[in-house]
């Protein structure tokens, strides 16, 4: 069996290779990216077989479990790892041709750092070195969001650092306060004495890390810095934060709420917490004149979407908000990837400029179309699959308030509806009002390169696939939200 | 006896806290290139 551990050393170590390398040559940095994300890809689908019989505790430095730093791949944790390599592979193919600005080294660096902050925070099992990697993931995500140097992205970058520099204080203290009471760091061993202490003390870092994590996971009223810097960063940028960064938020508060504390009277909060960020979202999504601003309040939308399910609480609420998360990756980063050449071509983010864009770019736009259609959660694409998972959860609660919130988070799936065909139908029936010089143009030339379209073709296929076959991923939805709902398993897991 | 764990931990922490520092000055001098002023009442570049 292969060792978790590479999963994040050889990431974290081609990053800091990539640096060296540019010193020799500055052309072939850019494949390092993709071989690194590949090496993480065929490593977590060889260890899910081994994860799905129980997690796999790898120790550090040689102490066993409650001392010192081990990682715990267990099933939620391996599901999140493939989840990072799929996108952060489709996402580093189509860097190779989009990112030509400034120094790309730094880009391709920065961007493995990010991939390895997300991969050591799924993985781990020790709530302080969580907050190393998710600071890992943070502080790269900062710098790649400024990337591009220019004056919208430094403004996006500074109020994402601020608010996360924010959160992460407020998680260090959390874990302060953890560790003053129970004297270890170690999730399993924290979650198995959780009971002896006064649940006062218990609430104040509970909160502090449901506020800390929070501000990643980007649920109202915490999410402020996410239109901005999704909308200014590099497309392919827009689209890791929106597939992965995001999602290692929800991760923690989740592993927080459910692993940690088995907070039973959290569930409520989340539930509504879920439901509000999901309409206030979707209601400031449609009033975006921004395409790539739209899209970024979809995704606070869909991320209530997910922490509503979570907020259910039984087996098949965690893995339709599972299955959801994982549609919402696969959607949103196709979404960012084609919306990156149309705005190219455009010269332009506003919504009104990409109208007749389906006659010169046919193939990137049949691709926004797909992915639109399966964000709304049409038939047959994968956001069906899962919506239709997380309506079935909330119907099977047998209550009535389930339901009638249900019927509200459905309310916001039409606004969502809503806005998506208004930009598919600029996309299509609009003639461009500036009259362009398409002939001299060429319709050919206006197509999105072969870089970009390789990536894209890839995430359309998963969608239909997964779409079509989603009990392809029932068996590692059922195991990861097993993991989160007994806790008393992981405990004796990690334990023993 | 000392439990070295807060230490490990604090150490830590100062570490990140200068990679953020050194990050958000590099980003303030480039804003206040493109603003003139670091008030940041005043940098209004995108719509809230």
């Amino acid at each position: 069996m292969v060792s978790p551990v590479l999963l994040i050393v050889v990431p974290l170590g081609l990053a800091f290779i990539i640096l060296l390398f540019a010193s020799v040559s500055t052309r072939g940095v850019k494949y390092i990216p993709v071989v690194g994300m590949v090496f993480n890809l065929v490593v977590s689908l060889l260890l899910i077989r081994h994860a799905l019989d129980g997690p796999i505790v790898v120790t550090i430095g040689g102490f066993p479990p409650p001392f010192g730093i081990n990682l715990v791949t267990g099933s939620l944790g391996l599901m999140f790892s493939v989840l990072i390599a799929v996108v952060g592979l489709i996402v580093s193919i189509y860097a190779l041709g989009y990112v030509r600005e400034g120094a790309t080294e730094r880009y391709h660096a920065l961007y493995l750092l990010l991939l390895a902050g997300a991969t050591g925070a799924v993985l781990t099992g020790d709530i302080f070195n969580l907050f190393v990697f998710y600071e890992i993931l943070c502080i790269s995500s900062y710098a790649l969001v400024a990337y591009l140097g220019e004056r919208d992205g430094i403004e996006a970058a500074v109020k994402y650092l601020i608010q996360g520099s924010v959160g992460s204080g407020f998680v260090l203290i959390g874990i302060a306060i953890l560790y003053g009471l129970f004297g270890t760091l170690n999730m399993a061993d924290m979650a198995q004495h959780i009971d002896s202490a006064n649940p006062l003390y218990l609430f104040v870092p509970l909160v502090f890390l449901i506020t800390g994590f929070g501000v990643e996971a980007a649920v109202f009223p915490l999410n402020a810095w996410l239109p901005d810097a999704h909308a200014s960063a590099p497309s392919s940028i827009s689209a890791i934060l929106s597939g992965i960064a995001i999602k290692v938020g929800v991760y923690a508060v989740a592993r927080v709420v459910f692993t940690l504390y088995d907070a039973s009277g959290m569930f409520v909060f989340l539930v509504l917490l879920g439901l509000v960020t999901l309409l206030i979202a979707e209601i400031s999504a449609f009033s975006q004149n921004n395409i790539k601003r739209m899209l970024a309040y979809s995704s606070i939308g869909q991320i209530g979407l997910i922490v509503f399910a979570f907020g259910l609480a039984s087996q098949a609420g965690i893995s339709g908000g599972l299955f959801q998360l994982t549609s919402h990756a696969f959607a949103k980063s196709l979404l960012f990837l084609t919306v990156g050449y149309m705005i190219y071509r455009a010269g332009s983010m506003e919504i009104s400029a990409l109208a007749g864009m389906g006659e010169r770019m046919p193939l990137t736009c049949v691709a926004f179309t797909i992915g639109a259609f399966s964000l709304v959660g049409m038939p047959p694409f994968i956001g069906f699959a899962s919506k239709l998972l997380i309506v079935n959860a909330a119907l099977a609660q047998q209550n009535v308030w389930f339901t009638v919130l249900m019927a509200l988070a459905l309310t916001g799936t039409v606004v969502e509806a809503a806005y998506f065909f208004r930009v598919v139908q600029v996309l299509y029936f609009e003639k461009p009002a500036m009259l362009l010089d398409v002939d001299n143009i060429g319709n050919k030339g206006c197509e999105a390169p072969l870089t970009a379209l390789v990536p894209i073709c890839g995430l359309v296929i998963l969608i239909l696939f997964l779409g079509i076959y989603p009990n392809v991923l029932t068996g590692l939805l059922n195991a990861a939200a097993s993991e989160l709902l007994e806790r008393a398993v992981y405990i004796t897991g990690v334990l023993g | 006896m000392v439990d070295p764990v807060p230490q490990a931990l604090v150490l830590t922490s100062i570490v990140i806290g200068v990679a953020v520092l050194a990050l958000a000055l590099s980003l303030a001098i480039r804003l206040y290139e493109y603003y003139g002023t670091l008030n940041l009442r005043k940098v209004r570049g995108l719509k809230w």
